[in-house]
């Protein structure tokens, strides 16, 4: 081979390298990642473009105009980016675009959601720049969820306030007043706690820890007292500090529906039967 | 000589070919409203390509509100030859296309078009007010200037320590006439009331929240569609903003209009009932409770969603109807006195029978662009 050749088949190899290499085009762009978050986020679009990538094939996005398309997207996970956050249990995300347009999105309707660089194999800073450089690709969801100009991500741990229809709720000296559906709190992560009764059986009961449930109203640092309400009028008092302390104090599912208060060690006054308050003093 | 043949002949081809490619010279005029006319022709659809669909054209409609028309009752296109063709418009509006080379489509027919005639609608001489004038009603209730580019005028209102913007969405004037004979609304029929008002082309809610904030039309805002999403015209928020006044927004799940300015709180459906009503309505008494913000903005969605699911006038739509009534009068009975209280929709809706959704809006139609708008005082 002669040195022309050699030099010819190298200016190849790296023009081709230089065409074909797949690197991310340099693009300046952010997206903040706030709110329930023990490690809130900046990301470079650079960062992005390093992170483990997901494709997504044949993907359905219903257009409230137009025709809808299927599409290949590719980017990362939604689960990668909260996890580097840090976010624990949340609700709903908000995903803020640079125009100001801004969705809350519930967690149900964010499985297998992906933060896309790429559309159908092309970078879409590139390939569409309107609606880039990262887009939001929620699946199985209308298109006003995949919020294009994604700039940033907002956790929203807990729901606020109180719904009508709770079926327990937390109330009094707190930063938020809380409540639950059924439903909403026997899908919460829950424990084992085991109680002994006035004629020493032991059972073991399910629920969900009373000391997580208090986090999400926040009691207030004036706050001493905890009344548990019973649907029939019954209440009973314990001191906050001791419930809050508690590791397997929890409201238990009764299989009738409805909750009961399990609080192993404590009084037998306190173990409220269909409990649907505490009232926070 | 053959040198000769030959140039003649080339001669020959090149006029040829210019009469095959440059003679689709065509023109019509369509009538404006107030006298004049607006001459079309395919260098003026050009200017409205970014409106126009790749195969069918440009919107009919598209054409006719540049020609300065708010609501169509009938429209008479003539032909170069004097065939007349008489349109209702509702029946046709969302499928009536001008093509690029002069024939407009309406319905699968296409006929070439030598003048268009729109008849509006009695209702339109009644008009009592407009969606862009709701920032100079605002904002002169509150002592301050109305925003920089506004072209509506303030209505009468007494001056107020704080100003309600309560948005309903979808809640055309037609619906709240229905609503109200049928009893749905008890709240809002206590009120004194509202004046006829008009909302602005392409009816939908980025184009009315526009409009709305600004006091301007889309042709001065910039937003002109509905995937616009944000304006660079100074808004009622900016200018109260600007003045230290404290501004917040309830909104539904979606902040679908960029609300520069204003404090801003989603309303996502957390509890997962199907609605956001509900979420705005707690979110916007939690802001009352706190104390009333100088501006307000509460957006309720739902009657714009059921409008768009079962369709206008459905037991469902009647239902949300009534909820949201009764959210607007939980909220009215929580303001504070000294409150100017604007209540007002963005957009009508109409029937319609497509793949998904029985109700939609969009059209110069009366369902459409016809608005309430209540101006009261607490």
């Amino acid at each position: 081979m002669s040195r022309k050749t050699v030099f010819l088949t190298a200016l190849l190899v790296v023009l081709a390298l230089a065409g074909c290499g797949g690197g991310a085009p340099d693009v300046e762009w952010t997206l903040g990642v706030s709110g329930a978050v023990s490690n809130p986020l900046t990301l470079s679009y650079a960062e992005l473009a390093d992170m483990p990538q997901t494709d997504l094939s044949d993907i359905l996005m219903e257009k409230s105009l137009g025709e809808d398309t299927t599409g290949d997207w590719s980017g990362v996970t939604l689960d990668e980016i909260l996890s580097e956050a840090g976010a624990g249990e949340y609700v709903s995300i908000t995903a803020v675009a640079g125009d100001g347009y801004a969705i809350e999105i519930s967690k149900d309707e964010l499985q297998d959601a992906i933060v896309a660089l790429k559309e159908n194999g092309e970078w879409i800073a590139d390939s569409d720049p309107d609606h880039g450089p990262i887009r939001m690709v929620c699946p199985y969801t209308p298109a006003n969820r995949w919020v294009f100009q994604l700039m940033e991500l907002q956790v929203n741990a807990e729901a606020a306030g109180v719904p009508d229809d709770a079926a327990f709720k937390i109330t009094g000296d707190v930063e938020t007043e809380v409540g639950w559906t059924e439903e909403k709190i026997r899908s919460m992560d829950t424990i084992e706690a085991e109680s002994t009764n006035k004629e020493g059986e032991t059972s073991t009961y399910t629920g969900v820890r009373i000391s997580d449930l208090l986090s999400k109203a926040g009691p207030n640092d004036s706050a001493t007292t905890v009344v548990f309400v019973a649907d029939d009028g019954y209440s009973a008092e314990a001191p906050l500090a001791d419930i809050e302390a508690c590791a397997d104090c929890i409201v238990s599912f009764r299989n009738q529906g409805g909750f009961s208060i399990v609080a192993p060690g404590f009084a037998g006054n306190v173990q409220v039967k269909g409990v649907v308050e505490i009232q926070v003093k | 000589m053959s040198e000769n043949i030959r140039r003649l002949t080339a001669l020959t081809f090149v006029f040829l070919l210019c009469l095959g490619g440059c003679g689709q010279k065509w023109e019509a005029e369509v009538i404006a409203p107030y006298g004049g006319s607006l001459v079309v022709n395919a260098e003026f659809l050009e200017g409205l390509a970014d409106f126009a669909d790749e195969e069918r054209g440009v919107p009919l409609e598209r054409v006719l509100w540049t020609a300065g028309h708010y609501a169509i009752e009938r429209l008479v296109i003539t032909e170069p030859e004097g065939a007349r063709h008489e349109l209702e418009w509702a029946a046709v509006a969302e499928d009536a296309w001008w093509k690029d080379n002069g024939e407009v489509e309406v319905g699968g027919e296409a006929f070439p078009v030598a003048g268009v005639e729109a008849e509006p609608p009695e209702l339109l001489g009644q008009v009592q007010a407009r969606i862009i004038d709701i920032a100079p009603t605002a904002a002169a209730a509150l002592g301050l200037p109305a925003p920089d580019q506004a072209a509506g005028t303030a209505l009468e209102a007494p001056a107020a320590s704080h100003v309600m913007l309560l948005f309903l969405d979808g809640f055309g004037y037609q619906r709240y006439t229905e609503a109200l004979d049928a009893g749905l609304i008890p709240n809002l029929g206590a009120l004194p009331e509202p004046l006829l008002g008009l909302t602005e082309y392409q009816p939908s809610t980025r184009v009315g929240s526009a409009a709305l904030l600004t006091g301007a039309p889309p042709q001065v805002n910039g937003v002109d569609g509905r995937s616009v999403r944000s304006t660079e015209v100074e808004t009622l928020f900016d200018v109260a903003a600007a003045a230290g006044l404290q501004v917040s927004a309830v909104e539904g799940e979606a902040l679908a209009f960029n609300l520069r300015g204003a404090e801003v709180q989603l309303s996502g459906d957390r509890d997962g009932n199907g609605s956001t009503d509900d979420n705005v309505l707690a979110n916007a008494l939690a802001v009352l409770d706190a104390g009333m913000p100088d501006l307000f903005l509460v957006h309720f969605h739902g009657i714009d969603d059921a409008g768009h699911t079962y369709g206008p006038g459905t037991l469902e739509d009647e239902a949300v109807i009534r909820e949201v009534d009764a959210a607007v009068g939980e909220l009215l009975q929580s303001l504070p006195t000294d409150t100017l209280v604007i209540i007002f929709a963005d957009h009508g809706m109409h029937l319609v029978e497509e793949e998904g959704r029985l109700g939609n809006h969009g059209n110069l139609i009366v369902r459409d662009m016809f608005i309430p708008i209540w101006v009261v005082g607490k």
